[in-house]
């Protein structure tokens, strides 16, 4: 008994002290990996040595922006770990590959995506050191976030059923519900935190509620769904008093109230659901589900190589259906690793939660994993039968420039969350 | 905020959640991976409904039965073994639904569970499936069964290789007469009769009476029969083709005198009779690897002499396919235990990877080893005082039982014959239906060795 409290002071004392990976092997393994996937693609034949420039350009940048971020926060942010980062670019190039064999075209913006991301994700992680500092962007980001999404309801281009884009000049499409994900976040992480009045907590319900309800105007099913979700996830971390019946009230009032308004949509997607083979399905609303579920089985455990699958050619291939050209063309291993990414992060940000800072960034970062483990979860086995489909997007590999900008946004509340992120080599905190 | 962070914990369940969900994706891909790949909405395997690149199914001897030539399934090269082997390799059309093409769809196509279909897309060409039979010997089948309807099986009892399995009526593949489906000849042209076709076994059934009569151990075989020309019920008479007089078991099974057995079938009882008969793989599950098997049927009347007599001797309900009984001569050439027929033999990757090997495996012991070597000695006996051994090559020595069985009292009676070479070189069990052929011994034995003869001859 005695020795068994000391076992759990000591536990209790023990510094949070994990030894961070090797960074540079690692990215050279990752590299070599995604230079094997890259070269199935720009090199079209490999006996007359064809090779396609323009990808090897985009791939090429990819790449080399991979290789700058790391040498630039190893020199000058005194940075030790980068597994968060490691992940993300994992994810990052299994999409790239995957959208150089389903769509080519994306590759610019996708690419493009990548960098901005990575950029405003080292600004956003330098944002989030200072916790005062952050603090100070709630209200307004709130009120940005409201704002983007009322904006899209005017402004707003109707692309695939769903009104969640903003169509600037005749090149740049922006999906702003995306943005607000991250900004859900922030908000809501940030709101918690210093939750002593009711005020906050009406607020926080307020703002959930406010962007559903323009989620539905949009009719933007999945990512409604995906609010919902993290919405209840921070409600749970924050609960644990009176006010638990106000959010457990708000939460069935808001999941009701989601019900209710996407009705139809829900009655349709659960009648195809485990029906996609039915004769008048298969070619009908199971026509994606079991061209993907082809795909998966064609390509069995190790791929049929990029460029050699079948799922790349049916609609949406790209963007909801990505998982199902990542398996065909890189294996069922590829599919269940890109779904390990997401675990991790999630792992990640809990075992971080009890080092972190203040509830805030523990909040933020579970939020943040928990938001990209939902959506990855409702793609993934959406688009293979095992839950109703709906369309949303796989973070990170999908084709779209906000989501990849978002995702990596989102990457930075779990990064923040670690507590390593701001010491520096010393193992000081570091000052302002 | 301690509790926040404890709070935090409950990600575990979303994550438990989607490795769960992972899991059952996972299982999916196991269990159904083969039917969403061989889907006909599969581009990689399917061109306008046809296989793009079906591998090629071959013989013992390694001769190509089917292959795929610029797009097209083309047969082998002589028309009488295209039509000797049509229900064994199947057609284009899948009418004939118990074949190779049609039940290894799925290998032929080039998927496999762990590669998907990269063999196919990096070969072009699927699994070759190789089967056991001999296309030489199916092919002097055909021409012995002479255009008559009816069915050869010939298996090696110690392996379980089916050497020929052949059916009639049948066609050419390549060339398929137009009035196929009008034309009383090519009536039920589309059934396997060796694994669908299911017949009463008329006096073949003898030896399963015979040897549920020495397992009794009631004394059978030392009884003395008296043969009047019918057995007695007070139902009514079981009818024997002649008067025999006073005989024994061992005689009554070489003249199949229907009195004697309608006796024993009698003093055994239902019970014995239908356990044995059980035992040997009636009203039981045969299996052929993928292939459609039909269950062959026997339910011995409990309280009518009559309908037990009839059952004794092989006609009342019961029904049987050539398949069982070839495997039924199989369990008594092999010391009683069944060897498993099979058909096909490998199964290899176009990459040259084997995927599946047919093996010898046994099936549950059909009757003692003792009582095995009894039945066989009374087999052999046949041929030594009634068939005669000069049907076969000298030290064959050949064992077996003839029928003919009574269908419809207006109808030529089916012709039976079946057997096996008690020979360690040439383990060969054999059934033969000649669909109404009339005597068992006068129609079915010779085609049976005349077949059996080819298989010998190729062997040496």
């Amino acid at each position: 008994m005695a020795k068994r409290s000391e076992d759990k002071a000591l536990k209790m004392k023990r510094p949070h002290k994990r030894r961070p990976l090797k960074t540079i092997p690692m990215l050279l393994l990752l590299t070599a990996y995604q230079v094997y996937m890259f070269s199935q693609l720009a090199i079209t034949n490999i006996k007359e040595l064809e090779i396609n420039y323009t990808m090897l350009i985009y791939f090429g940048v990819f790449l080399a922006a991979e290789w700058v971020y790391v040498i630039v926060m190893r020199a000058f942010a005194k940075r030790r770990n980068f597994e968060i980062e490691l992940i993300g670019f994992l994810l990052s190039g299994i999409g790239i590959a995957a959208i150089g064999s389903a769509k080519p075209d994306g590759l610019l913006v996708q690419t493009a995506a990548f960098v901005l991301g990575l950029i405003g994700f080292g600004v956003l992680v330098w944002i989030l050191g200072d916790s005062e500092r952050a603090m100070k962007l709630r209200l307004p980001l709130g009120i940005l976030a409201i704002l983007i999404l009322v904006a899209n309801i005017f402004l707003g281009s109707d692309i695939n059923g769903a009104r969640n884009w903003i169509v600037i000049g005749n090149a740049v499409s922006i999906q702003p519900s995306e943005f607000v994900k991250v900004i859900f976040v922030f908000v809501g992480a940030a709101t918690l935190e210093k939750l002593q009045t009711s005020k906050n907590l009406y607020m926080f319900i307020g703002f959930s509620a406010a962007c559903v309800g323009v989620l539905f105007i949009l009719r933007d099913f999945g990512t409604a769904v995906i609010f919902f979700l993290t919405f209840l996830l921070i409600a749970f971390m924050r609960s644990g008093d009176i006010r638990t019946i106000a959010l457990a009230l708000a939460s069935a009032g808001l999941g009701g109230w989601l019900i209710a308004m996407f009705k139809s949509t829900v009655k349709n997607r659960l009648a195809t659901w485990r029906h996609v083979w039915e004769p008048e399905l298969i070619d009908g609303k199971g026509f994606q589900q079991t061209r993907v579920l082809i795909g998966i089985a064609s390509g069995g455990l190790f791929g049929l190589g990029l460029g050699q699958g079948n799922v790349r050619k049916v609609i949406f291939s790209s963007t909801d259906l990505i998982f199902g050209v990542v398996c065909e063309e890189m294996g069922v291993i590829t599919g269940l690793a890109v779904l390990a990414c997401f675990v991790l992060f999630a792992v990640y940000a809990i075992n971080n939660a009890r080092t972190s800072r203040s509830t805030f960034y523990s909040i933020a970062a579970t939020a943040a994993a928990g938001l990209l483990l939902f959506q990855a979860s409702i793609n993934i086995f959406g688009v293979t039968d095992v839950i109703p489909f709906t369309g949303v997007t796989l973070p990170f590999v999908s084709r779209g420039g906000s989501s990849m900008i978002s995702c990596w946004a989102l990457l930075a509340f779990i990064k923040a969350g670690d507590a390593r992120t701001y010491l520096t080599t010393y193992g000081e905190i570091k000052k302002k | 905020m301690k509790s926040a962070s404890n709070r935090i914990k409950i990600m575990w369940i979303f994550i438990a959640l989607s490795l769960a969900g992972a899991a059952f994706l996972l299982f999916g891909i196991i269990t159904q991976g083969s039917t969403w790949a061989t889907s006909s909405r599969n581009a990689h395997l399917y061109l306008n409904g046809t296989l793009i690149g079906a591998g090629n199914i071959t013989d013992a001897d390694g001769n190509i039965l089917c292959a795929t030539k610029d797009g097209s399934r083309t047969f082998h090269e002589d028309s009488e073994v295209r039509s000797a082997l049509l229900h064994v390799v199947g057609d284009n059309y899948g009418y004939i639904a118990s074949s190779i093409q049609n039940q290894y769809r799925t290998n032929l196509s080039g998927y496999n569970s762990i590669m998907g279909v990269w063999e196919l897309s990096n070969f072009e060409q699927g699994s070759e499936v190789n089967l056991s039979v001999k296309s030489a010997a199916c092919k002097a089948a055909y021409e012995a069964l002479g255009g008559r309807k009816g069915a050869v099986c010939v298996y090696n009892y110690k392996t379980g290789a089916v050497l020929v399995s052949v059916s009639t009526p049948t066609y050419d593949p390549q060339n398929i007469p137009e009035d196929i489906d009008d034309n009383d000849a090519y009536d039920g042209v589309y059934i396997n009769r060796v694994n669908m076709g299911l017949y009463p076994p008329g006096s073949t059934f003898k030896v399963i009476t015979a040897a549920a009569a020495i397992d009794s151990g009631k004394g059978e075989t030392e009884k003395d029969f008296y043969c009047d020309g019918a057995y007695h019920t007070s139902y009514g008479d079981v009818k024997c083709m002649s008067e025999h007089g006073s005989l024994q078991m061992k005689e009554a099974l070489a003249k199949s005198c229907n009195a004697a057995f309608a006796e024993i079938a009698n003093d055994v009882g239902a019970d014995a009779l239908q356990k044995t008969a059980e035992s040997f793989g009636y009203n039981q599950k045969v299996t052929l690897g993928k292939l459609g098997v039909y269950t062959s049927t026997i339910k011995a009347a409990k309280d009518d002499a009559l309908e037990l007599g009839w059952a004794g001797i092989g006609q009342s309900t019961t029904l049987v396919t050539p398949l069982l009984q070839t495997r039924i001569m199989g369990a008594i050439a092999n010391g009683g235990v069944p060897v498993e027929p099979y058909l096909v033999q490998k199964v290899t990757s176009a990459s040259g990877f084997v995927q599946e090997t047919a093996s010898a495996k046994e099936g549950k012991r059909a009757l003692s080893e003792e009582t095995a070597r009894e039945v066989k000695s009374l087999l052999r006996n046949n041929f030594e005082v009634q068939y005669g051994d000069w049907y076969f090559k000298d030290g064959m020595n050949p064992c077996g039982k003839s029928g003919t069985a009574e269908t419809d009292p207006d109808k030529t009676p089916h012709a039976w014959f079946t057997g096996f070479l008690d020979n360690e070189q040439y383990p060969y069990a054999f059934a033969v239906i000649v669909e109404e052929g009339g005597s068992g011994s006068e129609v079915a034995l010779p085609v049976a060795a005349q077949v059996v003869g080819a298989l010998v001859d190729s062997e040496s």
